[in-house]
């Protein structure tokens, strides 16, 4: 994907939505969805299951399309070009847009050649000399704080490691891709309560670099990790402002009593 | 260390700075009771107090953040409480060293008096309360907390023998004006000095409940 010039004011953001709508079939999912999202920072996306935050996530980098009987509607901006324009190339945009998912999912190769995999298909066989594909692995393993733990092993199998080794992984593998903009589905819900507090503060660190957008059922998780808050509910946005103030002040009634736990 | 215990740490050293700042504006009232003719005393103390409230709303709006972020429960919840309480106090503190300057002004302008002898002895006992109360906070220390009200008793018989003294005597025949005047704004700093002595007795109450979990406000000794 081709990066639009700085000059515009969209460039204030990493991602626009104008009237997005979604249907799976006749069921419509998202309903005018129209959202700013700012750059370095991290935006937790809330509400109730099927409320529609996965499906938004997903428009972002057309992951959706991969079910059939899909219809979108509206525009989605990333970085100052809509990602449902023809000319898009899907490969480009998820390079540029990655994704990390629920539960860890590294491939049953080596360590290495995880970190590797993205750029691998995304560039021809012998692009990279050896010594900067080991340069590549080494900085990405290092960005999410897995090096020192795995320096030693590289070779054994990505599955051999604990799950918040592997959902490190799994981050660590979109970096050499030079993303833009990280997306992530519930990434800590498979974790423990360590694996949890370490996958957070990574993520807090990756924010300076990233733009992050991370679905949470946590409203506790949201809290502590994202600096914006999305609160959805039945496919639309109800309310979208810097996380303390929505859950200090909510200005909708649907979010108060969604993060007073009265209904949802 | 977490992230939570980090902010907190980060908190914690901005009262610690608030209550320096504090201090320095008492220290400051008190040897301007000692030079009342010298106007930059009065006009760094203006300076100071707005510092003051600048740093009660920037404590304030960091300790509402945390409990709206974290959530925080136990030694962290009382913690946050608590220096959400010690903060209105430092501030008030601040707001009685301009109360003592105006009143010093209001003696030199408006009458001939000259401080009674007491008042340096609970000027001096009155700063190392504050200055003990707050040690007693950086070291989260409830004991030094718990030893240090107990000077409050002595201001408080030094504020009742200096409005005894200004009370009684001469005064009470038909005293002048000026007369008058200089014994209001000796009430009034005295007032002002007891009070600083009650606010950092009000720290330390909170500094007790940070680090035991027990509330001794409003248990008074026996």
């Amino acid at each position: 994907m081709t990066v639009a010039t700085d000059s515009s004011t969209r460039t204030h953001y990493s991602i626009q939505t104008r009237d997005l709508n979604l249907w799976y079939g006749k069921f419509q999912a998202l309903k005018n969805v129209t959202v700013d999202i700012r750059p370095r920072l991290i935006t937790s996306l809330i509400g109730p299951s099927g409320c529609g935050k996965t499906t938004l996530l997903r428009c972002f980098n057309r992951i959706n399309e991969r079910y059939g009987n899909v219809t979108t509607t509206g525009e989605v901006t990333i970085l100052g070009r809509n990602v449902y324009d023809e000319d898009i190339s899907l490969s480009e945009l998820r390079k540029s847009v990655g994704m990390v998912f629920q539960r860890p999912n590294p491939l049953p190769i080596s360590i290495y050649k995880n970190v590797l995999f993205g750029i691998r298909t995304h560039t021809r066989r012998g692009a990279f000399p050896r010594h900067q594909r080991d340069e590549m692995v080494e900085s990405a393993l290092r960005d999410v704080q897995l090096w020192d733990e795995v320096k030693d092993r590289l070779r054994r199998r990505a599955t051999h490691l604990t799950l918040e080794q592997q959902q490190k992984l799994c981050i660590a593998r979109l970096l050499p891709l030079k993303p833009r903009v990280i997306l992530m589905d519930e990434p800590c819900s498979a974790l423990d309560a360590e694996g949890t507090e370490r996958v957070e503060a990574l993520i807090g660190d990756l924010k300076r670099q990233y733009t992050i957008v991370i679905v949470t059922h946590n409203m506790a998780q949201a809290r502590r990790v994202s600096d914006e808050c999305i609160f959805m509910l039945l496919g639309e946005i109800i309310e979208h402002d810097d996380t303390v103030q929505l859950f200090l002040n909510p200005h909708k009634e649907q979010t108060e009593m969604y993060i007073e736990g009265r209904y949802g | 260390m977490k992230k939570l215990e980090q902010e907190l740490e980060q908190l914690r050293e901005r009262v610690a700075k608030m209550g320096d700042l504090a201090e320095a504006m008492v220290v400051e009232a008190i040897v301007a009771l000692g030079e009342p003719l010298d106007d930059s005393h009065f006009q760094r103390i203006q300076a100071e107090e707005d510092r003051l409230d600048q740093l009660q709303l920037d404590i304030d709006k960091e300790a509402i953040r945390l409990l709206t972020v974290y959530g925080p429960v136990a030694a962290n919840l009382r913690m946050i409480l608590s220096v959400s309480r010690i903060n209105s106090e430092l501030e008030r503190i601040g707001d009685q060293t301009v109360s003592m300057c105006n009143h010093i002004q209001l003696m030199v302008s408006k009458s001939d008096e000259t401080l009674l002898p007491q008042f340096q002895g609970m000027a001096r006992l009155v700063r190392a309360m504050l200055h003990d109360t707050l040690k007693a906070f950086r070291l989260e220390d409830s004991r030094k907390a718990k030893s240090t009200m107990a000077n409050d008793e002595l201001v408080d018989v030094l504020n009742d023998e200096i409005i005894r003294e200004l009370l009684g005597g001469d005064r009470s025949n038909g005293a002048g004006r000026r007369e008058v005047a200089g014994a209001v704004a000796q009430i009034m700093i005295s007032q002002s000095l007891e009070r600083i002595g009650d606010q950092a007795c009000n720290v330390c109450e909170q500094i007790v409940y940070m680090v035991e979990g027990a509330d001794i406000r409003h248990r008074h000794p026996a």
